[in-house]
């Protein structure tokens, strides 16, 4: 049983950063951007805001952020209000897939995903579309990364961190 | 430009209001070549480049700042 905020805040910073270790060297940070909610961003420790992550010879790069509200009366009840993860290339400043989470704008799902080609090589009508997803866990982000972006994982364990972080996740999700 | 937060090693640590202003600086300058108060100033310009929704995200972080 959680009795504040912070341990609250504290543990799902924890978990937060449990599952970004499975592939970079992350630190997670948090900072109240509101009476109770609070923005999460993460970094890698070589002091890069970009988290690093290891193909074979090559770096790809992840950003991962987001922005959390804690129900203090609801046994602070932690609720995701939105999230950003994107996965860089190893060529600079190009996109490889982007997942939102975030309130309506315009006609755009809520949860969605974007493919990019930002070299524009390969016209594909799809890229930079919203495709509507539903909202997609961290874990399956970093699954996705060393399933099937070959990315290598740094920690052998990482099968089970990710299904016991995600099991916290679904247990405490309310969509 | 090496930037440091809450050097006592806290794991998991809450970023003070200035440290979340320099989070989001040296993420700016590390994407864009420009300050965090230069793109706060003209973020319009950069909404084509691939980081714009990133750093957009951390735009909360400097919140605080002017308090």
């Amino acid at each position: 049983m959680l009795r504040t905020r912070q341990q609250a805040l504290t543990q799902y910073q924890q978990q937060l950063s449990l599952i970004l270790n499975c592939v970079a060297n992350a630190e997670v940070y948090s900072y109240p951007s509101g009476p109770d909610t609070y923005v999460l961003v993460s970094r890698d420790r070589s002091n890069s805001s970009q988290l690093k992550l290891k193909r074979g010879r090559h770096t790809l790069y992840l950003d991962a952020h987001q922005i959390i509200q804690i129900f203090d009366a609801d046994n602070f009840r932690i609720s995701t209000v939105k999230y950003i993860y994107v996965l860089w290339d190893f060529r600079p400043n190009e996109r490889v897939i982007d997942w939102h989470y975030h309130r309506r704008q315009k006609n755009s799902f809520e949860a969605h995903l974007h493919i990019r080609d930002d070299a524009q090589r390969t016209g594909h009508p799809l890229v930079s579309r919203h495709i509507p997803t539903g909202r997609v866990p961290l874990e399956d982000v970093v699954r996705f990364a060393i399933d099937e972006m070959n990315i290598g994982s740094r920690d052998s364990n990482w099968k089970n961190i990710l299904l016991q972080t995600e099991a916290i996740f679904r247990a405490n999700r309310t969509w | 430009m090496t930037t440091a937060f809450n050097t006592q090693h806290e794991e998991n640590p809450q970023l003070t209001t200035k440290e979340a202003f320099e989070f989001f600086d040296a993420a700016v300058r590390e994407r864009l070549h420009i300050s965090g108060q230069e793109f706060l100033q003209r973020r319009e310009e950069f909404k084509s480049n691939p980081h714009y929704e990133t750093l957009m995200f951390m735009v909360p972080l400097t919140v605080h700042a002017a308090d």
